[in-house]
């Protein structure tokens, strides 16, 4: 079933080498990238390899939805092609790709079920049974069955605040440009998704991390904090 | 990203991350059983139990097959279902069931019924 990049271009399963190829390339794109000054082809050659690999992925029915590594490559190779470079931008261009996600993800939920998806969420109690039995099917572990039991069970205990949580979260992945206003700013709101990551993670047994990561490494950015960690010492 | 969307629709790169964008009252889950209808864990064919209801969405796109509410009918499902088990990452028995455990709330009850879509 075609996807994306695939359906304009046919799989190419015939190709000869063409996985040896596909990881080789990706090797000498990641080695490249991971330079302390990389050129901007590693980022472009990233930003095709992952969409060619989320794309095959999709094809193949995984949707493990990782549309935003792609994004990142992108604006960082947009970056350090950008005619007055510095090293900021590339961490400034893909915080907007971030906000960006985040805001389009609260329209999305706008556009699909109104004003009335906080209390549309009452029903997130067939989402946690369906994670939670989803994930009994992989090793029928039985505990995973009781863990969803005992989520349902929390969610009627406190299912007067459901409506006020979700309209909450809808409310900070409205906010989240916010996160473009300065430093300070990009980090409360990395914590605060953080946050709501977990929140989900625990509650529903449904981990985004294909968009939590990114986040967390742009907005948080714990590189950046131990780089700078090192020169000081 | 959004200008992207709109030009090319649900189409890596392009999304309009539609993370739970709406919770209709149905939900399904997928798992594997045996001929005697004993559960079999969905891992030794290579997949998690989410990639398997994801795999449903995706036969039922492509073969144009409206889904959810339980309103595909036996012959659909069957069709679906016989897609699913031959596109397993890893060969599977010969006789093998797949069953659909459909999640709904009548009124602030939740109701599960498991039925059996595809057997060979």
């Amino acid at each position: 079933m075609p996807h994306g990049l695939w359906k304009g271009l046919l799989p190419k399963h015939s190709w000869p080498y063409y996985t040896q190829a596909f990881w080789a390339a990706s090797l000498i794109s990641v080695l490249a990238y991971a330079q302390k000054n990389p050129k901007s082809w590693s980022s472009w050659a990233l930003f095709g390899l992952t969409t060619w690999a989320v794309c095959m992925e999709e094809s193949n029915g995984i949707h493990n939805r990782n549309a935003l590594i792609s994004w990142l490559f992108f604006v960082q190779a947009v970056a350090a092609s950008w005619p007055n470079k510095s090293s900021k931008l590339a961490l400034q261009f893909s915080a907007q790709v971030v906000a960006g996600t985040y805001f389009l993800s609260a329209l999305s939920k706008l556009l699909d079920a109104g004003l009335d998806w906080p209390i549309q969420g009452q029903r997130i109690g067939l989402q946690i049974a369906k994670s939670c039995h989803q994930a009994w099917a992989d090793f029928l572990d039985p505990l995973q069955l009781e863990a969803g039991s005992m989520q349902l069970s929390n969610l009627d205990q406190y299912s007067s605040f459901l409506p006020v949580i979700l309209g909450l979260a809808l409310l900070l992945e409205f906010a989240a440009p916010l996160a473009l206003l300065n430093k300070t700013s990009k980090w409360t709101m990395g914590w605060l998704l953080v946050a709501m990551h977990l929140g989900i993670f625990i509650s529903m047994n449904i981990s985004l991390l294909g968009i939590a990561i990114p986040m967390f490494f742009v907005f948080i950015n714990p590189l950046g904090w131990l780089l700078s960690l090192n020169k000081q010492t | 990203m959004g200008l992207g969307y709109a030009a090319f629709g649900e189409q890596h790169p392009f999304s309009r991350f539609p993370m739970y964008s709406h919770f209709p009252n149905w939900a399904y889950s997928f798992y594997l059983c045996d001929s005697s209808g004993h559960a079999i864990p969905s891992q030794t064919y290579g997949l998690t139990g989410g990639a398997l209801g994801h795999q449903f969405y995706t036969w039922c796109q492509h073969l144009d097959i409206p889904y959810g509410y339980a309103k595909e009918s036996q012959e659909q499902l069957w069709q679906v279902g016989d897609s699913m088990i031959q596109h397993l990452p890893k060969k599977p028995e010969p006789s093998i069931q797949l069953w659909r455990r459909y999640f709904y709330y009548t009124g602030d009850q939740m109701i599960s019924q498991d039925e059996c879509i595809f057997k060979r």
